[in-house]
């Protein structure tokens, strides 16, 4: 990432941003059960101090005002206008991806939270994705350590108090990357949803298992893929099973197409430096009706596909047809309400119907040498998934440990399970934590 | 080093209190006295709360009680007197009539204080049986049904949906001037209308519509005006498309 340092006062007083195209949708379907809050959490390997946390965090306080903002209604639109209230340090004991107070109500939509060894932040995901999340706590650990007396490398590329943010970190750089020619809307058919019951609130529970990454990483090379494209294999192949175990009622009523959606990060394929949303899907899938896929041929098939949806060409088309939408005359000067209403309804029915399963994998972290052998993992946790989708999962990479959290608003972890019995037949040791 | 008991995370000496999760620091095993005390203390002002809460029920029960026997002697009496001066009865009748339904509001509003929806079914119900036995007893049934319970019920109706609108308001100020003279304007279309019915049988409405013209701009005005001073909010943004 590249530093543009802009003089200060360039971020007016009055800030104000519409929500980026991956936010728009959010308002429309929030509630206390679906959050829209993603968790990323650092486990260190001593007690946090917390003095010098609170020292941390209040040095940053000024540093993301695009994060110092509170979801305001406009007619149109959403959107996010500057509030001044503190950064919030809470202990953390009130539950994982907890919602934020929106609807006008003057609220942060992120928080920090400790508990012992655990530093956690909390996004909505209408202000920013993983990467905004993991740069916002990588700047309040490097403070953190600096403060705790730790000596550290001059020249590290985190945020730093004082500084003032550049323009560039607060785009919508959906629309500064969209590009006029438009493709047509590929149809996809619908996917196959886990037949499990839900649970009863508070629904969301989290089931954390971390796997030595050294050994994960052989297993995926033996199989010529990615660890995300091994790890995507693995969940195409227990759902097959679930779907397999399925009575043959249930089967004929229930899609028969595997579908998971995998995040990527887009400034890996543009040179943007934004802290807000910049990250798209890529779905890999396989359709049961054509017959049983060993696992290789779901390796096979998973590569090939992921290989050509993150061709730059493909992912131009799919921004363009996100953000055409928004783009639309009619669509954009439709009163809020009534597009608050489109919105829920075409989430329920295209959006999410289209998935069965979601995988997000941040890659392997790290920080500088000199913090890193004081952290002992990172974790993190996708935000609640929806009635229909059931169960998602989160994936970190940090020092040997890949750490992977399934989010389960279900009474069942029959996925969760069958996804560890996979791991373990392919000879990897897997160590189980609460979160 | 000092480690906070309630949440783990590890403390400064000189800290009494942590100042994350707010628990007083504990040296030793024990906790120490002015801990166990503040815990004490804090416990009874919960428990106070929950008397003072039961006390407001109990204060509005008795407001009912006391109303209650006021209005049931308020009957009897008038209706000895009524019997005992007239040997029948006559206008004791609407005294019983006007304390029924004043019982019956006072109900309302003591056992459903916050249910605004239950006051105004309550005794817009009420109202318009007390209308109804008033020209039963008189009499012939002429217009309470086709005029006066009508009118009443539009105006129930729109001064409910007024404060419904007035509540979901985020930000009040001239929006509610707004919001009332529509409702008036309704009002008075509604009260047209329904006494043109009752007169020639059918809709026809004249003198409202000039009353809904002229009111209609002034609240376009008063709206206006309101979105435009919303504090902080420049029409940019809140327009944005
Ligand atoms: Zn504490």
């Amino acid at each position: 990432m590249k530093e543009v340092q802009t003089p200060a006062g360039l971020i007016p007083e009055n800030l104000w941003l519409p929500l980026d195209n991956a936010a728009k949708i959010f308002p429309a379907i929030l509630n206390k059960q679906l959050t829209g809050v993603f968790r990323l959490s650092v486990i260190l390997k001593e007690r946090i101090k917390i003095k010098y946390l609170f020292q941390a965090v209040s040095l940053l306080e000024n540093r993301f005002p695009y994060y110092k903002v509170q979801l305001k209604k406009g007619f149109f639109w959403y959107y996010l206008e500057k509030v001044d209230l503190p950064i919030s340090v809470e202990f953390d004991n009130n539950g994982i991806c907890r919602a934020f107070k929106t609807q006008d109500k003057k609220s942060l939509l992120f928080r920090v939270l400790v508990d012992s060894k655990t530093v956690s932040v909390e996004f909505s995901h209408m202000l920013t994705d993983g990467f905004g999340a993991f740069e916002f706590l990588r700047s309040v650990l490097f403070i953190y350590f600096e403060k705790c007396g730790i000596k550290l490398p001059e020249n590290l590329r985190v945020f730093k108090p004082g500084e003032s943010p550049s323009e560039g970190e607060y785009e919508d750089s959906y629309n500064k990357y969209f590009q006029k020619d438009i493709s047509p809307i590929l149809k996809v058919p619908k996917a196959f949803h886990l037949p499990f019951p839900l649970n009863i609130s508070p629904r969301f529970e989290v089931f954390t298992a971390i796997l030595p990454l050294d050994s994960v990483l052989e297993t995926a090379k033996t199989f010529k893929v990615s660890i995300t494209e091994y790890l995507v294999s693995v969940y195409l192949f227990a759902l097959q099973e679930i779907y397999n175990e399925q009575d043959t009622w249930k089967k004929s009523k229930n899609k028969s197409m595997l579908r998971i959606q995998v995040p990527i990060n887009l400034r890996g394929i543009f040179p943007s430096i934004s802290m807000r949303n910049f990250s798209l899907f890529v779905m890999p899938e396989i359709d049961l009706r054509l017959g049983h896929y060993t696992f290789e041929e779901i390796v096979k098939k998973v590569y090939h596909l992921m290989q050509l949806e993150t061709d730059e060409k493909l992912i131009n088309k799919i921004i363009t047809r996100n953000v055409r939408n928004e783009k639309n005359p009619v669509i954009r000067s439709t009163p809020l309400f009534f597009k608050s209403l489109m919105l829920y309804f075409k989430y329920y029915s295209l959006g999410t119907s289209l998935y069965t399963g979601v995988i997000s994998n941040m890659g392997k972290v790290k920080i500088a040498p000199e913090i890193d052998q004081l952290i002992d993992y990172f974790a993190v946790v996708a935000p609640p998934p929806n009635k229909v989708l059931k169960v998602n999962c989160g994936v970190i990479g940090f020092n040997n440990h890949l750490v992977m959290s399934f989010g389960n608003i279900t009474s069942s972890k029959d996925l969760e399970n069958k996804y560890m019995s996979v791991l373990k037949s392919h000879g990897i040791k897997i160590q189980l934590k609460e979160l | 080093m000092t480690v906070c008991n309630n949440c783990g995370v590890e403390l400064e000496k000189s800290m009494n209190f942590c100042p994350l999760c707010g628990d007083p620091v504990i040296k030793g095993n024990f906790r120490d006295k002015d801990a166990i005390k503040e815990e004490k203390i804090r416990k009874q002002q919960q428990a106070l709360s929950d008397i003072e809460k039961l006390d407001q029920f109990q204060k509005r029960k008795l407001v009912w009680e006391v109303f209650s026997i006021i209005l049931v002697s308020g009957i009897i009496v008038t209706l000895i007197l009524n019997l005992i001066l007239n040997h029948e009865l006559t206008w004791s009748k609407f005294t019983i009539a006007g304390c029924i339904a004043v019982f019956s509001y006072v109900s309302i509003f003591s056992f459903w204080p916050k249910r605004i929806i239950f006051h105004f079914t309550g005794s817009f119900i009420t109202t318009s049986a007390f209308l109804l036995f008033l020209e039963l007893w008189l009499g012939k049934i002429d217009w309470t049904l086709s005029l006066g319970i009508p009118i009443l019920f539009a105006f129930y109706f729109i001064a409910l949906l007024t404060l419904f609108v007035i509540k979901m308001c985020k930000q009040k100020g001239f929006n509610l001037i707004a919001y009332i003279f529509i409702a008036v304007a309704l009002l008075i279309i509604s009260i047209e209308g329904i006494i043109s019915n009752y007169l020639y049988n059918r809709i026809f409405l004249s003198w409202s519509l000039i009353v809904l013209v002229s009111i209609l701009p002034l609240s376009a005005i008063l709206l206006f005006i309101h979105f435009r001073l919303r504090r902080g909010t420049s029409l940019k943004k809140f327009f944005h498309i």
